[in-house]
Protein backbone atom coordinates (compact mmCIF):
# COMPACT_ATOMS: atom_id res chain seq x y z
CA UNK A 1 0.00 0.00 0.00
CA UNK A 2 2.95 2.32 0.69
CA UNK A 3 4.07 2.06 -2.94
CA UNK A 4 0.53 2.83 -4.14
CA UNK A 5 0.42 5.87 -1.86
CA UNK A 6 3.82 6.98 -3.09
CA UNK A 7 2.66 6.65 -6.69
CA UNK A 8 -0.54 8.54 -5.92
CA UNK A 9 1.44 11.41 -4.37
CA UNK A 10 3.92 11.41 -7.27
CA UNK A 11 1.05 11.46 -9.76
CA UNK A 12 -0.54 14.43 -7.99
CA UNK A 13 2.84 16.21 -8.17
CA UNK A 14 3.45 15.24 -11.81
CA UNK A 15 -0.01 16.46 -12.81
CA UNK A 16 0.16 19.57 -10.65
CA UNK A 17 -2.15 21.72 -12.76
CA UNK A 18 -5.02 19.27 -13.08
CA UNK A 19 -4.59 18.21 -9.45
CA UNK A 20 -4.77 21.86 -8.35
CA UNK A 21 -7.94 22.36 -10.39
CA UNK A 22 -9.50 19.32 -8.68
CA UNK A 23 -8.45 20.45 -5.21
CA UNK A 24 -9.71 24.01 -5.80
CA UNK A 25 -13.01 22.74 -7.25
CA UNK A 26 -13.58 20.47 -4.26
CA UNK A 27 -12.52 23.29 -1.92
CA UNK A 28 -15.01 25.74 -3.44
CA UNK A 29 -17.80 23.17 -3.38
CA UNK A 30 -17.13 22.31 0.25
CA UNK A 31 -16.92 26.03 1.10
CA UNK A 32 -20.29 26.59 -0.54
CA UNK A 33 -21.94 23.61 1.12
CA UNK A 34 -20.43 24.16 4.56
CA UNK A 35 -21.36 27.88 4.44
CA UNK A 36 -24.92 26.80 3.79
CA UNK A 37 -24.73 24.21 6.59
CA UNK A 38 -23.26 26.80 8.96
CA UNK A 39 -26.06 29.30 8.39
CA UNK A 40 -28.71 26.62 8.35
CA UNK A 41 -27.38 25.12 11.57
CA UNK A 42 -27.26 28.48 13.35
CA UNK A 43 -30.63 29.64 12.05
CA UNK A 44 -32.09 26.30 13.08
CA UNK A 45 -30.59 26.63 16.56
CA UNK A 46 -31.98 30.16 16.96
CA UNK A 47 -35.43 29.08 15.82
CA UNK A 48 -35.28 26.06 18.09
CA UNK A 49 -34.37 28.30 21.04
CA UNK A 50 -37.35 30.51 20.26
CA UNK A 51 -39.57 27.48 19.99
CA UNK A 52 -38.34 26.17 23.32
CA UNK A 53 -38.83 29.52 25.01
CA UNK A 54 -42.46 30.18 24.11
CA UNK A 55 -44.24 32.07 26.90
CA UNK A 56 -47.89 32.22 27.85
CA UNK A 57 -49.17 35.29 29.70
CA UNK A 58 -52.12 34.60 32.02
CA UNK A 59 -53.73 37.88 33.20
CA UNK A 60 -55.63 37.57 36.50
CA UNK A 61 -58.91 39.10 37.55
CA UNK A 62 -58.59 42.16 39.81
CA UNK A 63 -60.14 40.85 43.01
CA UNK A 64 -57.99 37.78 43.64
CA UNK A 65 -56.56 37.30 47.13
CA UNK A 66 -52.82 36.73 47.56
CA UNK A 67 -53.39 33.22 48.98
CA UNK A 68 -55.46 32.26 45.96
CA UNK A 69 -52.71 33.56 43.69
CA UNK A 70 -50.17 31.34 45.50
CA UNK A 71 -52.41 28.28 45.17
CA UNK A 72 -53.06 28.95 41.50
CA UNK A 73 -49.33 29.47 40.83
CA UNK A 74 -48.59 26.10 42.38
CA UNK A 75 -51.30 24.42 40.29
CA UNK A 76 -49.96 25.89 37.05
CA UNK A 77 -46.41 25.00 38.03
CA UNK A 78 -47.43 21.35 38.33
CA UNK A 79 -49.16 21.29 34.95
CA UNK A 80 -47.46 19.16 32.31
CA UNK A 81 -45.47 21.18 29.74
CA UNK A 82 -44.85 24.06 32.13
CA UNK A 83 -41.26 24.69 33.02
CA UNK A 84 -41.42 27.90 35.03
CA UNK A 85 -44.08 30.26 36.35
CA UNK A 86 -43.28 33.81 37.39
CA UNK A 87 -45.74 36.12 39.11
CA UNK A 88 -45.70 39.69 37.80
CA UNK A 89 -47.60 42.03 40.05
CA UNK A 90 -49.46 45.02 38.60
CA UNK A 91 -46.76 47.34 40.09
CA UNK A 92 -43.95 45.33 38.47
CA UNK A 93 -45.85 45.40 35.19
CA UNK A 94 -46.14 49.19 35.37
CA UNK A 95 -42.41 49.54 36.13
CA UNK A 96 -41.59 47.27 33.18
CA UNK A 97 -43.86 49.33 30.96
CA UNK A 98 -42.12 52.53 32.06
CA UNK A 99 -38.73 50.95 31.32
CA UNK A 100 -39.73 50.01 27.80
CA UNK A 101 -41.31 53.36 26.89
CA UNK A 102 -39.09 56.17 25.57
CA UNK A 103 -41.05 59.03 27.20
CA UNK A 104 -43.27 57.39 29.79
CA UNK A 105 -43.52 60.32 32.19
CA UNK A 106 -46.35 62.39 30.78
CA UNK A 107 -48.88 59.60 30.14
CA UNK A 108 -48.16 57.11 32.91
CA UNK A 109 -47.71 59.79 35.64
CA UNK A 110 -51.11 61.20 34.84
CA UNK A 111 -52.82 57.89 35.69
CA UNK A 112 -54.63 57.91 39.05
CA UNK A 113 -54.88 54.09 39.33
CA UNK A 114 -52.63 51.38 37.90
CA UNK A 115 -54.80 49.85 35.12
CA UNK A 116 -52.56 46.82 34.59
CA UNK A 117 -53.60 43.41 36.00
CA UNK A 118 -51.54 40.92 38.00
CA UNK A 119 -50.22 38.22 35.70
CA UNK A 120 -48.34 34.94 35.45
CA UNK A 121 -45.56 34.53 32.92
CA UNK A 122 -45.52 30.83 32.04
CA UNK A 123 -42.44 29.45 30.26
CA UNK A 124 -43.45 26.31 28.43
CA UNK A 125 -40.29 24.23 28.32
CA UNK A 126 -36.65 24.37 29.31
CA UNK A 127 -34.18 25.62 26.69
CA UNK A 128 -32.08 22.56 27.34
CA UNK A 129 -35.08 20.32 26.85
CA UNK A 130 -35.22 18.64 23.49
CA UNK A 131 -38.97 18.05 23.73
CA UNK A 132 -40.27 21.55 23.05
CA UNK A 133 -44.05 21.87 22.84
CA UNK A 134 -45.80 21.77 19.51
CA UNK A 135 -48.22 24.51 18.52
CA UNK A 136 -51.18 22.26 19.43
CA UNK A 137 -49.72 21.53 22.86
CA UNK A 138 -49.20 25.26 23.53
CA UNK A 139 -52.82 25.89 22.50
CA UNK A 140 -54.09 23.08 24.76
CA UNK A 141 -52.03 24.40 27.68
CA UNK A 142 -53.40 27.92 27.16
CA UNK A 143 -56.99 26.63 27.07
CA UNK A 144 -56.35 24.62 30.24
CA UNK A 145 -55.00 27.69 32.08
CA UNK A 146 -57.93 29.77 30.87
CA UNK A 147 -60.35 27.37 32.64
CA UNK A 148 -59.19 28.57 36.08
CA UNK A 149 -61.75 31.00 37.45
CA UNK A 150 -59.06 33.41 38.66
CA UNK A 151 -57.72 33.85 35.13
CA UNK A 152 -59.25 36.62 33.11
CA UNK A 153 -57.34 36.35 29.84
CA UNK A 154 -54.60 34.21 28.28
CA UNK A 155 -52.25 35.37 25.55
CA UNK A 156 -49.60 33.40 23.75
CA UNK A 157 -49.27 35.21 20.44
CA UNK A 158 -51.37 32.68 18.58
CA UNK A 159 -51.15 34.28 15.14
CA UNK A 160 -47.43 34.93 15.50
CA UNK A 161 -46.85 31.36 16.64
CA UNK A 162 -48.79 29.90 13.73
CA UNK A 163 -46.71 31.99 11.32
CA UNK A 164 -43.50 31.07 13.15
CA UNK A 165 -44.23 27.36 13.02
CA UNK A 166 -45.08 27.45 9.32
CA UNK A 167 -41.85 29.39 8.61
CA UNK A 168 -39.92 26.92 10.74
CA UNK A 169 -41.32 23.94 8.79
CA UNK A 170 -40.67 25.69 5.48
CA UNK A 171 -37.13 26.50 6.60
CA UNK A 172 -36.44 22.85 7.43
CA UNK A 173 -37.90 21.64 4.14
CA UNK A 174 -35.89 24.25 2.21
CA UNK A 175 -32.74 23.22 4.08
CA UNK A 176 -33.13 19.54 3.26
CA UNK A 177 -33.98 20.30 -0.39
CA UNK A 178 -31.01 22.66 -0.80
CA UNK A 179 -28.73 20.23 1.02
CA UNK A 180 -29.83 17.44 -1.33
CA UNK A 181 -29.24 19.61 -4.41
CA UNK A 182 -25.81 20.68 -3.14
CA UNK A 183 -24.74 17.09 -2.44
CA UNK A 184 -25.96 15.93 -5.87
CA UNK A 185 -24.15 18.82 -7.54
CA UNK A 186 -21.03 17.97 -5.53
CA UNK A 187 -21.10 14.32 -6.68
CA UNK A 188 -21.50 15.35 -10.32
CA UNK A 189 -18.85 18.06 -10.22
CA UNK A 190 -16.32 15.88 -8.38
CA UNK A 191 -17.01 12.93 -10.69
CA UNK A 192 -16.59 15.14 -13.75
CA UNK A 193 -13.44 16.79 -12.42
CA UNK A 194 -11.90 13.39 -11.78
CA UNK A 195 -13.08 12.28 -15.21
CA UNK A 196 -11.15 15.24 -16.60
CA UNK A 197 -8.07 14.08 -14.68
CA UNK A 198 -8.44 10.58 -16.08
CA UNK A 199 -9.08 11.96 -19.55
CA UNK A 200 -5.83 13.92 -19.47
CA UNK A 201 -4.02 10.75 -18.43
CA UNK A 202 -5.59 8.38 -20.92
CA UNK A 203 -2.23 7.62 -22.55
CA UNK A 204 -0.78 6.55 -19.23
CA UNK A 205 -3.78 4.34 -18.51
CA UNK A 206 -3.55 2.83 -21.97
CA UNK A 207 0.16 2.11 -21.60
CA UNK A 208 -0.33 0.44 -18.23
CA UNK A 209 -3.12 -1.64 -19.67
CA UNK A 210 -1.07 -2.70 -22.65
CA UNK A 211 1.98 -3.74 -20.67
CA UNK A 212 -0.18 -6.05 -18.58
CA UNK A 213 -0.67 -4.11 -15.36
CA UNK A 214 -3.36 -5.62 -13.15
CA UNK A 215 -6.43 -3.50 -12.53
CA UNK A 216 -5.56 -2.91 -8.89
CA UNK A 217 -2.15 -1.54 -9.89
CA UNK A 218 -3.89 1.02 -12.11
CA UNK A 219 -6.93 1.77 -9.99
CA UNK A 220 -5.65 1.95 -6.40
CA UNK A 221 -3.40 5.00 -6.97
CA UNK A 222 -6.30 6.74 -8.74
CA UNK A 223 -8.63 6.04 -5.82
CA UNK A 224 -5.97 7.27 -3.41
CA UNK A 225 -5.51 10.42 -5.49
CA UNK A 226 -9.27 11.01 -5.48
CA UNK A 227 -9.34 10.59 -1.71
CA UNK A 228 -6.25 12.77 -1.12
CA UNK A 229 -7.44 15.54 -3.44
CA UNK A 230 -10.95 15.53 -1.98
CA UNK A 231 -9.52 15.48 1.56
CA UNK A 232 -7.17 18.38 0.83
CA UNK A 233 -9.84 20.35 -1.03
CA UNK A 234 -12.46 19.91 1.69
CA UNK A 235 -9.96 20.80 4.44
CA UNK A 236 -9.02 23.97 2.57
CA UNK A 237 -12.72 24.81 2.06
CA UNK A 238 -13.47 24.41 5.76
CA UNK A 239 -10.38 26.39 6.80
CA UNK A 240 -11.42 29.27 4.52
CA UNK A 241 -14.90 29.13 6.03
CA UNK A 242 -13.41 29.17 9.54
CA UNK A 243 -11.21 32.16 8.67
CA UNK A 244 -14.29 33.95 7.30
CA UNK A 245 -16.27 33.08 10.41
CA UNK A 246 -13.49 34.22 12.75
CA UNK A 247 -13.15 37.50 10.83
CA UNK A 248 -16.93 38.08 10.89
CA UNK A 249 -17.26 37.35 14.60
CA UNK A 250 -14.26 39.48 15.59
CA UNK A 251 -15.08 42.45 13.35
CA UNK A 252 -18.81 42.69 14.05
CA UNK A 253 -19.49 44.98 16.99
CA UNK A 254 -20.58 43.23 20.13
CA UNK A 255 -24.28 43.66 20.51
CA UNK A 256 -24.85 43.69 16.77
CA UNK A 257 -25.08 39.93 16.80
CA UNK A 258 -28.10 39.56 19.07
CA UNK A 259 -27.68 35.80 19.20
CA UNK A 260 -24.68 33.53 19.66
CA UNK A 261 -23.27 32.43 16.29
CA UNK A 262 -21.46 29.12 16.51
CA UNK A 263 -19.03 27.45 14.08
CA UNK A 264 -19.54 23.88 12.92
CA UNK A 265 -18.73 21.24 15.48
CA UNK A 266 -15.60 19.10 15.12
CA UNK A 267 -17.90 16.19 14.34
CA UNK A 268 -19.43 18.17 11.46
CA UNK A 269 -15.94 19.10 10.17
CA UNK A 270 -14.86 15.49 10.15
CA UNK A 271 -18.13 14.38 8.59
CA UNK A 272 -17.80 16.91 5.75
CA UNK A 273 -14.16 15.91 5.08
CA UNK A 274 -14.95 12.19 5.25
CA UNK A 275 -17.97 12.64 2.94
CA UNK A 276 -15.82 14.57 0.47
CA UNK A 277 -13.20 11.81 0.50
CA UNK A 278 -15.92 9.26 -0.10
CA UNK A 279 -17.27 11.37 -2.98
CA UNK A 280 -13.73 11.58 -4.37
CA UNK A 281 -13.56 7.80 -4.36
CA UNK A 282 -17.04 7.51 -5.88
CA UNK A 283 -16.04 9.99 -8.60
CA UNK A 284 -12.96 7.85 -9.36
CA UNK A 285 -15.06 4.72 -9.46
CA UNK A 286 -17.56 6.23 -11.93
CA UNK A 287 -14.82 7.59 -14.18
CA UNK A 288 -12.52 4.57 -14.08
CA UNK A 289 -15.37 2.21 -14.84
CA UNK A 290 -15.93 4.14 -18.05
CA UNK A 291 -12.29 4.23 -19.16
CA UNK A 292 -11.04 0.85 -18.02
CA UNK A 293 -13.21 -1.72 -19.67
CA UNK A 294 -10.66 -4.25 -20.93
CA UNK B 1 4.67 -23.48 -43.80
CA UNK B 2 4.91 -27.21 -43.12
CA UNK B 3 3.52 -29.27 -40.24
CA UNK B 4 6.74 -29.09 -38.19
CA UNK B 5 6.70 -25.32 -38.35
CA UNK B 6 3.08 -25.31 -37.16
CA UNK B 7 4.06 -27.17 -34.01
CA UNK B 8 6.60 -24.46 -33.40
CA UNK B 9 4.06 -21.65 -33.86
CA UNK B 10 3.78 -19.08 -31.07
CA UNK B 11 0.90 -17.27 -32.78
CA UNK B 12 -1.88 -18.93 -34.78
CA UNK B 13 -4.84 -17.29 -36.48
CA UNK B 14 -7.67 -19.40 -37.96
CA UNK B 15 -10.16 -17.79 -40.34
CA UNK B 16 -10.20 -14.55 -38.38
CA UNK B 17 -12.76 -11.89 -39.22
CA UNK B 18 -13.02 -8.44 -37.73
CA UNK B 19 -15.51 -5.72 -38.75
CA UNK B 20 -16.33 -2.20 -37.57
CA UNK B 21 -20.02 -1.82 -38.33
CA UNK B 22 -20.36 -2.49 -42.05
CA UNK B 23 -16.63 -2.04 -42.70
CA UNK B 24 -14.69 -5.29 -42.87
CA UNK B 25 -11.24 -4.65 -41.41
CA UNK B 26 -10.01 -8.24 -41.65
CA UNK B 27 -11.47 -11.15 -43.57
CA UNK B 28 -10.64 -14.83 -43.27
CA UNK B 29 -7.07 -14.41 -42.02
CA UNK B 30 -5.26 -17.67 -41.34
CA UNK B 31 -1.64 -17.37 -40.31
CA UNK B 32 1.03 -19.06 -38.18
CA UNK B 33 4.00 -17.20 -36.75
CA UNK B 34 6.84 -19.41 -35.55
CA UNK B 35 8.79 -18.87 -32.36
CA UNK B 36 11.70 -16.49 -32.99
CA UNK B 37 10.37 -15.61 -36.44
CA UNK B 38 10.79 -12.06 -37.79
CA UNK B 39 7.73 -11.32 -39.88
CA UNK B 40 6.55 -8.17 -41.60
CA UNK B 41 2.92 -7.31 -42.14
CA UNK B 42 2.65 -4.89 -44.99
CA UNK B 43 0.04 -3.29 -47.17
CA UNK B 44 -1.46 0.12 -47.85
CA UNK B 45 -3.11 2.28 -45.18
CA UNK B 46 -6.42 0.80 -44.03
CA UNK B 47 -5.40 -2.71 -45.10
CA UNK B 48 -5.86 -4.02 -41.55
CA UNK B 49 -2.24 -4.18 -40.29
CA UNK B 50 -2.91 -2.40 -36.98
CA UNK B 51 -6.15 -4.32 -36.45
CA UNK B 52 -4.28 -7.60 -36.89
CA UNK B 53 -1.74 -6.61 -34.22
CA UNK B 54 -4.50 -5.46 -31.86
CA UNK B 55 -6.20 -8.84 -32.10
CA UNK B 56 -3.05 -10.48 -30.74
CA UNK B 57 -2.90 -8.53 -27.47
CA UNK B 58 -6.67 -8.19 -27.17
CA UNK B 59 -6.73 -4.52 -27.98
CA UNK B 60 -9.60 -5.72 -30.17
CA UNK B 61 -11.55 -8.97 -30.26
CA UNK B 62 -12.31 -11.10 -33.29
CA UNK B 63 -15.85 -11.30 -34.63
CA UNK B 64 -15.22 -14.76 -36.03
CA UNK B 65 -12.36 -17.24 -35.99
CA UNK B 66 -9.73 -18.13 -33.41
CA UNK B 67 -6.49 -16.59 -32.25
CA UNK B 68 -3.95 -18.56 -30.23
CA UNK B 69 -1.00 -16.91 -28.56
CA UNK B 70 1.60 -19.14 -26.93
CA UNK B 71 -1.04 -21.86 -26.61
CA UNK B 72 -3.74 -19.57 -25.14
CA UNK B 73 -7.02 -19.40 -27.03
CA UNK B 74 -7.97 -15.72 -26.86
CA UNK B 75 -11.67 -16.45 -27.40
CA UNK B 76 -11.74 -18.31 -24.11
CA UNK B 77 -9.41 -16.19 -22.03
CA UNK B 78 -10.78 -14.96 -18.68
CA UNK B 79 -10.77 -11.20 -18.14
CA UNK B 80 -8.44 -11.54 -15.16
CA UNK B 81 -5.89 -13.36 -17.35
CA UNK B 82 -5.66 -10.61 -19.98
CA UNK B 83 -2.79 -8.79 -18.16
CA UNK B 84 -0.81 -12.06 -18.11
CA UNK B 85 -1.35 -12.42 -21.87
CA UNK B 86 -0.18 -8.85 -22.48
CA UNK B 87 3.02 -9.47 -20.50
CA UNK B 88 4.11 -11.80 -23.31
CA UNK B 89 4.25 -8.77 -25.62
CA UNK B 90 6.40 -5.71 -25.95
CA UNK B 91 4.52 -3.21 -28.07
CA UNK B 92 6.02 -0.31 -30.03
CA UNK B 93 3.73 2.32 -31.54
CA UNK B 94 4.22 4.83 -34.32
CA UNK B 95 3.33 7.66 -31.89
CA UNK B 96 5.56 6.23 -29.10
CA UNK B 97 2.87 6.56 -26.39
CA UNK B 98 5.33 7.81 -23.79
CA UNK B 99 3.94 9.56 -20.70
CA UNK B 100 4.94 13.17 -21.24
CA UNK B 101 4.73 14.14 -17.55
CA UNK B 102 7.19 11.43 -16.49
CA UNK B 103 10.90 11.26 -17.07
CA UNK B 104 12.51 8.64 -19.30
CA UNK B 105 13.45 6.73 -16.15
CA UNK B 106 9.91 6.85 -14.75
CA UNK B 107 8.35 5.80 -18.07
CA UNK B 108 10.31 2.55 -17.98
CA UNK B 109 10.29 2.03 -14.21
CA UNK B 110 6.49 2.31 -14.18
CA UNK B 111 6.19 -0.57 -16.64
CA UNK B 112 8.60 -2.73 -14.65
CA UNK B 113 6.68 -1.94 -11.49
CA UNK B 114 3.39 -2.71 -13.24
CA UNK B 115 4.54 -6.22 -14.16
CA UNK B 116 5.79 -6.88 -10.63
CA UNK B 117 9.54 -6.63 -11.28
CA UNK B 118 11.74 -6.85 -8.20
CA UNK B 119 11.65 -3.28 -6.89
CA UNK B 120 15.28 -3.13 -5.84
CA UNK B 121 16.39 -4.24 -9.31
CA UNK B 122 14.35 -1.67 -11.22
CA UNK B 123 17.00 1.13 -11.30
CA UNK B 124 19.62 -1.31 -12.65
CA UNK B 125 17.22 -2.74 -15.20
CA UNK B 126 16.17 0.71 -16.43
CA UNK B 127 19.81 1.81 -16.85
CA UNK B 128 20.70 -1.44 -18.57
CA UNK B 129 17.90 -1.25 -21.12
CA UNK B 130 18.55 2.44 -21.79
CA UNK B 131 22.21 1.63 -22.35
CA UNK B 132 21.16 -0.98 -24.91
CA UNK B 133 19.22 1.60 -26.91
CA UNK B 134 21.85 4.31 -26.38
CA UNK B 135 19.68 6.58 -24.27
CA UNK B 136 21.29 6.33 -20.84
CA UNK B 137 22.38 9.97 -20.97
CA UNK B 138 18.77 11.12 -21.28
CA UNK B 139 17.54 9.14 -18.28
CA UNK B 140 16.21 12.24 -16.49
CA UNK B 141 14.79 13.96 -19.59
CA UNK B 142 11.11 14.35 -20.28
CA UNK B 143 9.84 12.87 -23.58
CA UNK B 144 8.75 16.19 -25.14
CA UNK B 145 12.36 17.41 -24.95
CA UNK B 146 13.61 14.47 -27.06
CA UNK B 147 13.65 14.06 -30.85
CA UNK B 148 11.28 11.58 -32.53
CA UNK B 149 14.06 9.04 -32.98
CA UNK B 150 15.09 9.35 -29.33
CA UNK B 151 11.50 8.99 -28.16
CA UNK B 152 11.09 5.86 -30.24
CA UNK B 153 14.28 4.43 -28.74
CA UNK B 154 12.88 5.08 -25.25
CA UNK B 155 9.61 3.45 -26.32
CA UNK B 156 11.65 0.52 -27.59
CA UNK B 157 13.48 0.29 -24.27
CA UNK B 158 10.16 0.30 -22.46
CA UNK B 159 8.82 -2.46 -24.72
CA UNK B 160 11.79 -4.77 -24.19
CA UNK B 161 12.41 -3.95 -20.50
CA UNK B 162 10.10 -6.74 -19.39
CA UNK B 163 11.87 -9.32 -21.59
CA UNK B 164 8.78 -10.15 -23.67
CA UNK B 165 8.56 -13.24 -25.83
CA UNK B 166 6.98 -11.32 -28.70
CA UNK B 167 7.66 -7.78 -29.90
CA UNK B 168 4.90 -6.08 -31.88
CA UNK B 169 5.93 -2.94 -33.73
CA UNK B 170 3.20 -0.91 -35.39
CA UNK B 171 4.79 1.38 -38.01
CA UNK B 172 7.78 1.87 -35.67
CA UNK B 173 9.65 4.03 -38.17
CA UNK B 174 6.64 5.86 -39.59
CA UNK B 175 7.55 9.19 -38.01
CA UNK B 176 11.34 8.86 -38.19
CA UNK B 177 14.11 9.99 -40.51
CA UNK B 178 16.25 7.34 -42.24
CA UNK B 179 19.00 7.33 -39.65
CA UNK B 180 16.60 6.92 -36.72
CA UNK B 181 14.63 4.30 -38.63
CA UNK B 182 17.84 2.37 -39.21
CA UNK B 183 18.69 2.46 -35.48
CA UNK B 184 15.25 1.12 -34.56
CA UNK B 185 15.52 -1.60 -37.17
CA UNK B 186 18.94 -2.63 -35.85
CA UNK B 187 17.51 -2.82 -32.34
CA UNK B 188 14.68 -5.06 -33.56
CA UNK B 189 17.21 -7.32 -35.27
CA UNK B 190 19.33 -7.44 -32.12
CA UNK B 191 16.37 -8.57 -29.99
CA UNK B 192 15.41 -11.08 -32.65
CA UNK B 193 18.83 -12.68 -32.39
CA UNK B 194 18.34 -12.84 -28.63
CA UNK B 195 15.32 -15.07 -29.17
CA UNK B 196 12.26 -12.79 -29.39
CA UNK B 197 9.55 -13.24 -32.01
CA UNK B 198 9.18 -9.98 -33.93
CA UNK B 199 6.11 -8.81 -35.85
CA UNK B 200 6.48 -5.48 -37.61
CA UNK B 201 3.56 -3.77 -39.32
CA UNK B 202 4.90 -1.36 -41.92
CA UNK B 203 4.32 -0.11 -45.41
CA UNK B 204 8.00 0.87 -45.70
CA UNK B 205 9.35 -1.55 -48.34
CA UNK B 206 12.88 -0.21 -47.86
CA UNK B 207 12.78 -1.42 -44.25
CA UNK B 208 11.57 -4.85 -45.38
CA UNK B 209 14.28 -5.11 -48.04
CA UNK B 210 16.95 -4.20 -45.48
CA UNK B 211 16.02 -7.01 -43.07
CA UNK B 212 14.39 -9.60 -45.29
CA UNK B 213 12.16 -12.44 -44.09
CA UNK B 214 8.56 -13.44 -44.46
CA UNK B 215 6.18 -10.66 -45.51
CA UNK B 216 2.43 -10.91 -45.19
CA UNK B 217 0.76 -8.44 -47.52
CA UNK B 218 -2.75 -7.34 -46.64
CA UNK B 219 -5.11 -5.55 -48.96
CA UNK B 220 -8.59 -4.40 -47.92
CA UNK B 221 -8.53 -6.78 -44.96
CA UNK B 222 -7.61 -9.86 -46.98
CA UNK B 223 -4.30 -11.69 -47.29
CA UNK B 224 -3.14 -10.55 -50.71
CA UNK B 225 0.08 -12.58 -50.71
CA UNK B 226 2.82 -13.99 -48.53
CA UNK B 227 6.32 -13.33 -49.85
CA UNK B 228 9.76 -14.23 -48.69
CA UNK B 229 12.20 -11.36 -49.04
CA UNK B 230 15.83 -12.44 -49.19
CA UNK B 231 18.01 -10.50 -46.78
CA UNK B 232 20.63 -8.23 -48.43
CA UNK B 233 23.38 -10.37 -46.88
CA UNK B 234 22.03 -13.52 -48.55
CA UNK B 235 21.54 -11.67 -51.79
CA UNK B 236 25.15 -10.48 -51.73
CA UNK B 237 26.34 -14.03 -51.07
Amino acid sequence: MTSYLKRAINDIRDNAFVSSVTIITVGLLVLMISTFILFWDNAGRIMEDWRKGIRIMAYLKTDIADEAIDVLMKKIQETEGVNEVRFISKQQALELLKEHMDHPGSILDSLEDNPLPNAFEIITASRSDDDALTLQQVEALAINIKTYSEVDQVEYGQQWLERFYSIFDLFRLFGFAMGGIFVLAAILIIANTIRLVIYTRQDELQVMHLVGAYDKFIKIPFYLQGVIQAGLGSSIGILILYAGYAYLVSSVEKGFLVVDFYFLSLKAWLLIIASSMLLGMLGCFLSLTKYLKD
Amino acid sequence: MNQNENKNAIIRLFHVHRSYGNKRALQDITLDVAKNEFIFISGPSGAGKTTLLKLLYLGERVNEGQVLVDGINLSRIAKKSIPDLRRKFGIIFQDYKLISTKTVYDNIALVLEAVGHNRSQIPFKVRSVLRTVGMEEQINSYPPTLSGGEQQRVAFARAVATDPKIILADEPTGNLDNESASIIMDLLIRFHTRGATIIVATHDMELIRKKGGRVLILKEGLIHSILFQESPRKLRR
